[in-house]
């Protein structure tokens, strides 16, 4: 199972350039801690005018940082919008491979389009073009790093023969993944051979079914990309403390925080009624979760309490197929920055060594071979690639 | 012995004068309804200087114009347009209501004793014609509070569309020197049985008609979507009285 941790890169009140300033700071010095401390991935949304919230507006400047102050972790967009009134493709496909050389060959590129009337409605975007305008580009990029010369032509951009370069440090391409929050998405991730990211924080339970279901599915993809990338990770909590009772109160403290920035937010379904996004979204789950009171804010499987307490709920995230859990750490600085820290290190000392599996598992199968990447983890990739 | 009245509190009406209630007790059914809900971003600065202290704005602030079409009630037929805007009372998203008008008597008495509804006497037109929708909401002397017009309506899923829970400000009278009654906000408790909704873009535009009547003050900067929809209504008495203020 990898690790990594899952940035928002929320900023508390009064929202001032210095602020920000430090937020960078405190983030940076978390995955520079994950980096040493043996993390896996490190993943960072893209959202816009969600202030307090996120104010990660410019993804790919921050993970640039990442990469120039860390040596192993892998660098996550989680997720690039692939929305061209956001990001022109050929914009997102020229980053993305100028972050892959620059990290040298780190990038994992996470794909999604966003579920926030806030965002849309900013952008001027009909929510229901989303879905259509995320998949146009993401069956574009991948032909754009690995052709010489690239040309399309679609309802959402086209673009004459051109040469699209920097072509990306890993070869043929960086992995691809979508975020999910709908069972529908999981089964279109399948479809397209790209990683799952869940990114909707709930319980094993809430989540087997999903998974299972994009294991099947994907048994018989049509990949978008020139390899299969079977992996599911999904989103979580993370606090990590020898005092059970502390653990639990921190841990109460981040999810109250995160859950208050986030239902300030107003999602497509709350104020837009169409077909385009199947899930009642966040705001609702949210609104159900905090009907219960703080004490139920902890559920089967969050990663807080005690170093047992985490390895038994990611056990049962073993148990149900996920390959990686990604940490929410923090939100707007409600733990103070050398819990955080300490918390981490607990982790990667009490918690990681149980997880580490030397003998990479075979998920070879007819025309699929997996191969390794630079840093060890391994891929699906079509043995005609 | 003092030779007491024989009723109890319980038996007594729901309002005064109790031998002739101008409505009956809750629940009130109110099948058939038609509402218009029409949804648009509203100025930071109004929203923060307006909502009570105890409920947050959304990100973006908005608002809605929503208008209810009751043909049958426990009041007969009624129509009532309401601003509102779009809250966060802890973390449940709901409507908070500013000012409403509506064109029935008894239903105003109703609404506003009831459900503290700030609503005041008016009339609102609707005109269905050539796939449009037209609205005007005005005082009683005719002055226009907002005039609308929904176009290119097309179906949506009922189970799609949202209509939020509102808040009132219920503020006790004033009339004794004891303790203040605390403020509080009172959720109106109405069930909702959409069917056949359409969804539509829209123009609208507010006016105020005097000082009773500052429907123009709402700065609307952007519009979102309308939604025209039938509805079985009912309202119950309510489980939520809540806190005016933020929990410390």
């Amino acid at each position: 199972m990898k690790f990594g941790l899952f940035f928002e890169l929320s900023v508390p009140r009064p929202l001032t350039p210095a602020a920000d300033r430090r937020m960078y700071e405190l983030a940076l010095e978390q995955v520079k801690l994950a980096d040493e401390l043996g993390f896996d991935q490190m993943w960072t949304v893209e959202h816009h005018f969600l202030e307090e919230y996120s104010h990660s507006s410019a993804p790919e400047l921050w993970l640039t940082a990442v990469a120039c102050h860390t040596k192993n972790i892998r660098i996550g967009h989680g997720i690039c919008t692939l929305l061209p009134a956001y990001n022109h493709p050929i914009r997102s496909a020229e980053r993305a491979a100028w972050l892959d050389i620059i990290s040298n060959g780190r990038l994992e590129f996470g794909t999604g389009r966003s579920t926030t009337w806030t965002e849309l409605g900013g952008f001027g975007i009909d929510p229901d073009q989303t879905k259509a305008m995320w998949d146009d580009s993401l069956r574009a990029i991948p032909k754009m790093w690995m052709q010489d010369e690239f040309s399309w032509n679609s309802e959402f951009f086209s673009c004459p023969p051109r040469a699209i370069v920097p072509k990306p440090m890993q070869q043929p391409h960086p992995p691809l993944w979508v975020a999910v929050s709908s069972p529908e998405t999981a089964i279109q991730a399948a479809e397209r051979g790209i990683g799952m990211l869940g990114v909707s924080i709930g319980t094993p339970a809430e989540q087997e079914a999903r998974v299972r279901e994009y294991r099947r599915i994907i048994q018989n993809c049509d990949p978008v990309g020139a390899f299969v990338n079977e992996q599911a990770n999904n989103l979580n909590w993370l606090y990590v403390d020898e005092d059970r009772e502390r653990g639990h109160r921190m841990g109460e403290r981040l999810i109250a925080s995160f859950n208050e920035l986030a239902t300030k937010t107003v999602g497509i379904n709350q104020v837009y009624p169409g077909s385009a996004y199947n899930t009642p979204g966040l705001l609702f789950a949210l609104r159900r979760d905090s009907m219960a009171g703080a004490k139920a804010l902890i559920k089967d499987g969050f990663c807080i309490g005690t170093p047992d307490d985490v390895i038994a709920s990611l056990r049962r995230w073993e148990s149900i197929g996920c390959d990686g859990i990604m940490f929410l750490v923090n939100s707007k600085q409600v733990i103070p920055q050398d819990q955080v820290l300490n918390s981490l290190r607990l982790f990667a000392k009490e918690v990681m060594p149980k997880f580490k599996d030397p003998a990479p598992v075979d998920l070879t199968r007819p025309g699929i071979v997996t191969t390794r990447n630079m840093n060890g983890t391994s891929t699906k990739v079509a043995a005609d690639a | 012995m003092p030779d007491y009245g024989l009723v109890a509190a319980e038996e007594l009406g729901p309002t005064t004068p109790q031998l002739a209630p101008l409505y009956p007790a809750l629940p009130w059914s109110m099948p058939g309804a038609r509402i218009l809900k029409l949804a648009y971003e509203v100025g930071t600065d109004f929203v923060r200087h307006t909502l009570p202290a105890g409920l947050a704005r959304s990100t973006p602030p908005y608002g809605t114009l929503v208008v209810y079409d009751v043909p049958e009630s426990p009041f007969g037929p009624y129509r009532m347009a309401a601003q509102t805007l779009a809250c966060r009372y802890r973390n449940f998203a709901r409507v908070y209501v500013l000012q409403a008008v509506v064109d029935n008597p008894v239903a105003l008495a109703a609404l506003r004793e009831v459900w503290s509804y700030p609503a005041a006497p008016g009339t609102i037109e609707l005109t269905d014609t050539d796939g449009e929708v037209r609205g005007l909401v005005a005082a009683p002397d005719g002055g226009a509070l907002a005039r609308f017009t929904l176009t290119d309506g097309e179906g949506a899923e009922a189970e799609r569309v949202v209509v939020d829970g509102e808040l009132t400000a219920r503020v006790p009278p004033r009339f004794s020197t004891a303790a203040d009654e605390p403020v509080r906000l009172i959720q109106v408790n109405r069930a909702f049985a959409l069917r056949d909704p359409t969804r539509a873009k829209f123009s609208i535009e507010f006016t105020s008609a005097g000082d009773r009547y500052p429907w123009g003050a709402v700065p609307v900067t952007h519009l979102i979507i309308a939604v025209d929809t039938r509805a079985d209504l009912e309202y119950a008495p309510t489980d939520h009285v809540l806190d005016y203020f933020p929990p410390s």
